[in-house]
C-alpha cells in the first residue's frame, strides 16, 4: 500500500513494506543517497533527517510512521549549499572523510532552530549522538557557532 | 636518456581524454618496466609517479588523482603540488580520479606515503607541463622561451604584455618533446603560492551538501543489493541451507551460495541474499536458515587465547637483541616493574560500512569500490570473472574512512564471487555494521599480549 508524506517540501508517495526504515526508502527506493547508513541501530547518527522539524534517526524509523509527515533530508536544506549551516561547514572546512557529515549537519540545523545561540554545552549535548570516526568535533562546534552568528546576523539585518 | 613516457602519453590520448585535446604528462616508474631506462639515468631511481595533467582548449585544467581519498585530504594535497608547478589558478582546477590502468598508474594508497612519495614526481610533472606550454607560446611568438613566463594558467611575454592561455597552447604543447624530468626547473619554495598556504578541501562542498558519492552511494541501473550470511566462526563453512523463508521476503530476488576463496583474496564463503533494496536483503538474510560446519576454531575463545598467550609469554621467546648481561643485572635493583600489556582484537570500524558494487558481463566487468587498492581489486575481479584484467574497470570512490581495512580485497572478492553468479546483474554487497564487527577476519588489529620486566639501573 502506498505511503504518502512530504519530502523536502514536495509530496512523495512510496509503495514499500510498511516496516521498511525511512533510511532505506530514501537511499534505495528514491536513490537519495545523501542520508547515510552507519549502524542501523540509531547509535551513530549518520542517518539523521528531520521529521516535522525534529532530528530523527531514519534507520530505525519505519516508513509507516512517516505517513502524512514532513521529512527533510540533507538534499532539502538548500539546492546549492547556501544554507547557513552548510556555508559554515565549508568555511570551517569541517569534514575529513565526510561520511558522517550529512547527519552532523541535520542535527546542527535542528539544534539551531531551537537554540539560535547555543553554548558549547548545548552543542555537546545536542550533538552527542552523532559519531565522527575522524574526530572533527572541534570544527563541528566552531561551525555551529559560526552558523549561529550568520543566522542571527541575518535576522538582525532583516529586522 | 630522458624518461619521456611516450607510450603512456599515446595510450592516454587514445583512451583517456574525455572531450578535446589533452596535454598529458605522465610517468610510471615501476622498477620492472623501466629497468633499462633506469640504468641510463641517475643511479637513484625516481619515485613512482602516476598523476596526470589535462588541459582542454576551453582552458579547463583537470588534474588526475591516482591516490584514494579517505579523509586524509589527498584529493586536495596532490593536485595542489601539481598546480603549484604548473602555475594555474586553483579555481581553474578540477580533480578526477585516475582510471584503473596498471600500465599507467600505481594506485595503492596506504602507509601515509602519498604526499611524501608524490612530492617530487608531481612537481616534476607539473613543471614539465609548464615548460612545454611556455615553449609552445615562445614558438608561436617567435621569441626565446627564457623571455616568457607562466602564471595563472597563461603564458605572458613582453612589454606591453601579451598573453596566451594554456587552453590556446595545449594542442601545440602536446606535440613538443617532454623535458628531462631530472633537470626540469622547479619553482623556488619562496615562490610557492599554493603549497604551504591554506587551501580548502576540494570535496568539501559535496560532503556539506550530501552530494559526495561514497562507494555505498553507487547506483547502477538494474542493480541488486546483497548481504551475505557468513559462518559465525572463522574458518567455518556452509553445510546446508534452506532459502524458502528468505525468498518469501518481499523484494528478495535470489539466494546464492558461494565458496571460500583463497585465490587473489581470501573470503569466508557463505550465502548471499539478493534483493531490490538493502533492507529486503537484510530481512532475507535474517530469515535464512543455514547449517554451518564451524570447524576447529569453534573451540577458541578470547579467554582461551589469553591463557595460551600468557603461558607463551612465560616461556623464553626468540631473542631479538641481547646486549650486556641482563640475567645477572636483574634482581639487583630495589625497584622492580613487571607488567602484562594486552591489546584486544579490534575492528577498523570505518564509518562507511564495507561495500563493493560489481557488474560482470560476458565482455567485461565494471566495479565501484571504496578501495585503497584499486589495482588489487581489479586483479581480484579478473580472477573471479575469468576476464583479463584489462577488461575490468574499477571506479575508485570516496571512502568513509579507510584505515588500511580498505587496502584489503576480501570484500571485493566476495562481491565479485556473488556478481559472477548473478547472471550479469550489477550487485552491491553491503556489509551491515554487525558484519563489520564479526567478519573483519584477518584485518582485525591483532590480539597482543606483552610481558615486560624492567628494573631501573642503580646509580652511584
Amino acid at each position: 500500500m502506498a505511503i504518502s508524506f512530504t519530502l523536502n517540501g514536495k509530496p512523495q508517495s512510496v509503495d514499500v513494506s510498511p516496516d521498511m526504515p525511512l533510511l532505506w526508502v530514501l537511499r534505495d527506493t528514491l536513490n537519495m543517497t545523501g542520508t547515510k547508513f552507519g549502524c542501523g541501530m540509531a547509535l551513530c547518527g549518520a542517518c539523521t533527517v528531520h521529521i516535522n522539524g525534529e532530528a530523527t534517526r531514519s534507520c530505525v524509523t519505519a516508513i509507516s510512521s512517516v505517513a502524512g509527515k514532513k521529512v527533510t533530508t540533507i538534499e532539502g536544506l538548500s539546492a546549492d549549499g547556501s544554507h547557513p549551516v552548510q556555508q559554515a561547514w565549508m568555511e570551517e572546512d569541517v569534514p575529513q572523510c565526510g561520511y558522517c557529515q550529512s547527519g552532523q549537519i541535520m542535527s546542527a540545523v535542528a539544534l539551531l532552530s531551537k537554540k539560535p545561540n547555543p553554548t558549547d554545552a548545548d552543542i555537546d549535548d545536542a550533538m552527542s549522538g552523532n559519531i565522527c570516526r575522524c574526530g572533527t568535533y572541534q570544527r563541528i562546534r566552531k561551525a555551529i557557532h559560526r552558523a549561529a552568528s550568520m543566522q542571527t546576523g541575518k535576522a538582525k539585518s532583516a529586522a | 636518456m630522458a624518461i619521456a613516457a611516450v607510450v603512456n602519453r599515446r595510450e592516454f590520448l587514445k583512451t583517456g581524454a574525455a572531450g578535446g585535446v589533452a596535454l598529458v604528462v605522465g610517468f610510471r616508474l615501476s622498477p620492472a618496466a623501466f629497468a633499462d631506462q633506469a640504468e641510463d639515468q641517475e643511479k637513484k631511481p625516481p619515485n613512482p609517479f602516476d598523476a596526470w595533467v589535462r588541459i582542454t582548449p576551453d582552458n579547463r585544467v583537470t588534474l588526475i588523482l591516482s591516490k584514494s581519498e579517505m579523509g586524509q585530504g589527498i584529493m586536495t594535497a596532490l593536485p595542489m603540488i601539481l598546480a603549484e608547478e604548473l602555475c594555474v589558478d586553483w579555481k581553474q582546477v578540477k580533480v578526477q580520479q585516475a582510471p584503473t590502468n596498471p600500465k599507467i598508474y600505481d594506485l595503492g594508497t596506504g602507509g601515509s606515503g602519498s604526499v611524501a612519495g608524490s612530492w617530487l614526481p608531481l612537481r616534476r610533472a607539473g613543471a614539465a607541463a609548464r615548460e612545454m606550454l611556455v615553449a609552445a607560446a615562445a614558438k608561436q611568438w617567435e621569441v626565446s622561451p627564457d623571455t616568457c613566463k607562466a602564471q595563472g594558467g597563461q603564458v605572458v611575454h613582453g612589454n606591453p604584455k601579451r598573453y596566451l592561455s594554456y587552453g590556446e597552447l595545449v594542442e601545440a604543447a602536446a606535440k613538443l618533446p617532454i623535458p628531462n624530468l631530472n633537470t626540469v626547473p622547479l619553482k623556488n619554495s619562496d615562490d610557492f603560492t599554493l603549497v604551504g598556504h591554506d587551501t580548502r578541501r576540494f570535496e568539501v562542498r559535496d560532503t556539506a551538501t550530501g552530494s559526495a558519492k561514497f562507494g555505498i552511494d553507487s547506483r547502477v541501473p538494474g542493480m541488486l543489493f546483497a548481504v551475505v550470511a557468513r559462518c559465525p566462526v572463522f574458518g567455518g563453512k556452509v553445510t546446508s541451507f534452506d532459502a524458502t523463508k528468505a525468498k518469501a521476503v518481499a523484494g528478495v530476488r535470489d539466494v546464492i551460495q558461494f565458496e571460500t576463496s583463497g585465490r587473489g583474496a581470501s573470503t569466508t564463503g557463505g550465502v548471499a541474499v539478493l534483493a531490490d533494496n538493502s533492507w529486503a536483503a537484510i530481512q532475507g538474510r535474517n530469515a535464512l536458515e543455514v547449517k554451518w560446519e564451524e570447524g576447529p576454531a569453534a573451540k577458541e575463545s578470547t579467554a582461551e587465547l589469553q591463557k595460551q598467550f600468557l603461558a607463551n609469554a612465560a616461556k623464553p621467546g626468540r631473542v631479538l637483541r641481547n646486549e650486556g648481561d641482563a640475567d645477572s643485572a636483574l634482581g639487583s635493583s630495589p625497584k622492580k616493574v613487571e607488567a602484562v600489556y594486552e591489546l584486544p582484537f579490534a575492528p577498523h570500524a570505518c564509518m562507511e560500512p564495507m561495500n563493493c558494487t560489481v557488474h560482470i558481463r560476458p565482455d567485461g566487468a565494471e566495479a565501484w569500490i571504496p578501495t585503497q587498492a584499486p589495482q588489487w581489486a581489479q586483479a581480484v575481479i579478473a580472477e573471479a570473472s575469468k576476464l583479463p584484467p584489462e577488461k575490468v574497470i574499477v571506479h575508485t570512490t570516496l571512502m568513509g574512512g579507510g584505515f588500511g581495512r580498505r587496502y584489503q580485497a576480501d570484500f571485493v572478492m566476495e562481491a565479485a564471487q556473488v556478481a559472477a553468479k548473478s547472471a550479469g546483474k550489477p550487485i552491491m554487497v553491503l556489509w551491515t555494521r554487525e558484519d563489520d564487527m564479526h567478519h573483519g577476519l584477518e584485518t582485525f588489529s591483532d590480539f597482543d599480549l606483552h610481558r615486560r620486566k624492567v628494573e631501573p639501573e642503580r646509580r652511584g
